[in-house]
């Protein structure tokens, strides 16, 4: 985790060097602050990699990774599809997968509830609030 | 103005028929997401955001203040009912109130922890309303060298009073400074942090990014555990209410944890934490008997410190712009949505909205007393919706509402990559608050950090130099250090963080 830190810490560093810092008219340029964070940040992440190689974590109880990877992937289906699928459809089927992925069986009850509440969310901000949400293929007549 | 014939203004925009109808709305819808199991206050404003995108800066603020108090109450019911905290704040309520409701007085607990928030808010709504103006009048006068470091002091406190290392906690407080260095220099245009991303040349979307860290973060963190078992959830059987017993034992602890967190709460180096967590040890030491097994002191104290310190954090957030606790970075967020920047500027420029919300603050407490403790039975129905279909209801929400502030699919992606960095912190635990406190507060730090090296000439010795900001800064660093060695000693233990 830590050393996950340090290799942000070295991007933000260098990157920081590459910015270009035309101070000819300021005191202080764009690439100041970013090299103290990018410092500082390092510095702390290799305190952090000197703890963990002192004493290792705990692992810290058991991670069901099958149930995360299929939510991930829900996700980023349902931010793909969302704009060519439409809003109200796309969320009636991410919300029953993911009730289902989450160890849902009803599929009928979490298919209802999903229509349900993308409908409602759907007239909510498109209709009432005026936040424009994509209609997708199907529009609504009302 | 004086300050009462400016409150009277503010109470006049906010008692118009619109304002308390948003009002009551922000409270209903507040408690209702914030009584979810895992959604701390922060969470609940993350999520409600985009309802108040069309609202006028007015309204939106009004509803707002509802959202806060419903959340904060919401989160302690779930505290009292399910032994989950949504927050770090909340944990002491756990301790105290879990029992009490496993031996039957959940209504007491429920009772106590509203009519407490609803003492302590009003006190510190009354307190900071007189102390505020004159606050804004002080910040008025700092410069830029005194400023950078009072944010400083900010991250340093919020960073190492929480969480079991200071270095976890520095590691998330860098990682969000880093994360507000990304996209184009305002002073000089040069893009940075964004590599070559023209959707990120604007900056990381904060909404994004906080929706992300809280609740898809929350969601994800639930589907790794599935079937690990919840404890069970408590009935509130008989009358919400106390008995006179009970008044007589609540009141004191009332007013300690209002003393303790509207002053801890109103610096601009507090954070709710602290004042919740001294409340709870001097109730315990006051009665050490019942302790552990249910007292209601233990949910009165940190209830109404955790109250007072929520508006005491309004102080430093309005007068300074500088958020102090992950809630109060989520309403930053929401001020600069409206482009109001809270400030040192804001009681001039913006008078209306100052007073109206604070008018807000004390309607939202009232509200918050009348609707939900006869109501309380109706939120807690809530918990019986299956966790699998919450869990969806919260990740479309979560999506809903990012789509609906930037219009865009690559916020939404945003938002879902955050949220398995949200949930790999937690796993390692890293608190996340810092996280989204840097991300906020960063670029106003960098404004303050070039203002005080230009003035100086490039010189950095300027914020050793001054006095003010070398006391400023010798306070932070032994902020930063007593935590460390008094972990060493094992003298103390300080709160675990959670989010």
């Amino acid at each position: 985790m830590s050393a996950g830190f340090l290799a942000v810490a070295l991007v933000v560093l260098a990157q920081a060097f590459m910015i270009p810092d035309s101070g000819a008219y300021q005191a202080v340029g764009p690439r100041a602050f970013p090299l103290l964070v990018g410092g500082g940040m390092a510095v702390v992440a290799v305190i952090g990699v000197a703890q963990a190689f002192r004493s290792p974590a705990a692992p810290d109880g058991e991670v069901r990774w099958g149930p995360v990877l299929l939510l991930v992937g829900a996700l980023v289906l349902y931010a793909v599809l969302l704009v060519p699928v439409g809003y109200w459809q796309a969320t009636t089927l991410f919300f029953t997968a993911v009730a289902r992925v989450l160890g849902s069986r009803r599929l009928v009850r979490d298919l209802l509830a999903g229509l349900l509440l993308a409908l409602a969310t759907y007239f909510l901000f498109d209709r009432l609030l005026g936040i424009a949400l994509p209609p997708g293929l199907v529009r609504l007549a009302i | 103005m004086s300050v009462l014939a400016n409150l009277l203004d503010g109470f006049s925009h906010a008692l118009s028929l619109q304002n308390l109808l948003l009002g009551l709305l922000g409270v209903t819808v507040g408690t209702l997401v914030g009584v979810l199991p895992g959604l701390g206050p922060a969470t609940t404003i993350a999520l409600l955001l985009p309802l108040t995108l069309v609202f006028d800066p007015i309204g939106a603020f009004v509803m707002f203040a509802g959202i806060y108090y419903g959340g904060m109450y919401g989160g302690s019911t779930t505290a009292i009912l399910l032994n989950i905290p949504g927050e770090t704040a909340s944990i002491p309520t756990t301790l105290e109130g879990y029992p009490m409701a496993r031996r039957g007085r959940a209504g007491a607990a429920l009772a106590t922890a509203a009519i407490g928030s609803f003492v302590a808010g009003t006190i510190s709504t009354v307190v900071i309303t007189f102390l505020a103006p004159g606050m804004s009048a002080i910040a008025k006068s700092i410069q830029p060298a005194e400023y950078f470091s009072i944010m400083v002091l900010a991250f340093v406190t919020v960073t190492s009073l929480m969480g079991d290392s200071v270095v976890r906690g520095m590691s998330s407080l860098f990682l969000g400074l880093a994360i507000g260095l990304v996209g184009i220099d305002q002073m000089t245009g040069q893009p940075r942090l964004a590599f070559g991303v023209p959707e990120l040349y604007e900056g990381l979307p904060v909404v994004a990014l906080a929706v992300g860290l809280f609740a898809v973060a929350e969601a994800v963190s639930t589907a790794a555990q599935r079937h690990q078992g919840t404890p069970p959830k408590v009935e509130v059987s008989g009358r919400v209410g106390m008995s006179r017993d009970d008044w007589r034992r609540s009141w004191k602890p009332w007013l300690r944890g209002t003393a303790f967190g509207l002053p801890i709460g109103s610096l601009p180096a507090g954070g709710a934490e602290l004042p919740t967590f001294l409340s709870y040890n001097v109730e315990k030491r006051l009665n050490p008997d019942e302790f552990g097994k249910g007292a209601i002191e233990g949910v009165a104290g940190p209830e109404a410190a955790n109250n007072a310190a929520f508006s005491g954090v309004l102080v430093p957030l309005l007068t300074l712009g500088i958020p102090t606790s992950a809630t109060a970075s989520m309403l930053l967020i929401a001020f600069q949505i409206y482009n109001v920047q809270p400030g040192p500027q804001l009681f001039d420029q913006q008078p209306t909205l100052v007073w109206t919300l604070i008018a807000s603050l004390y309607i939202g407490n009232v509200m918050l007393l009348v609707l939900n403790l006869p109501l309380i039975r109706l939120w807690v129905k809530l918990l019986s919706v299956p966790a699998a279909l919450l869990t969806a209801a919260i990740l479309t929400f979560a999506t809903l509402g990012v789509y609906a502030t930037g219009q865009s699919v690559f916020e939404i992606l945003v938002a879902y990559g955050f949220g398995l960095v949200g949930f790999v912190m937690r796993r390692a635990r890293y608190p996340v608050a810092p996280l989204i406190l840097g991300a906020v507060l960063g670029p106003l730090m960098e404004v303050q950090f070039r203002r005080a090296l230009a003035f100086s000439e490039g010189d950095p010795s300027v914020f050793f130099t001054r006095p003010v900001s070398l006391a400023i800064l010798v306070v932070a660093a032994a902020c930063l250090a007593g935590p460390v060695i008094l972990r060493r000693k094992g003298r103390i233990a300080l709160p675990e963080a959670i989010d």
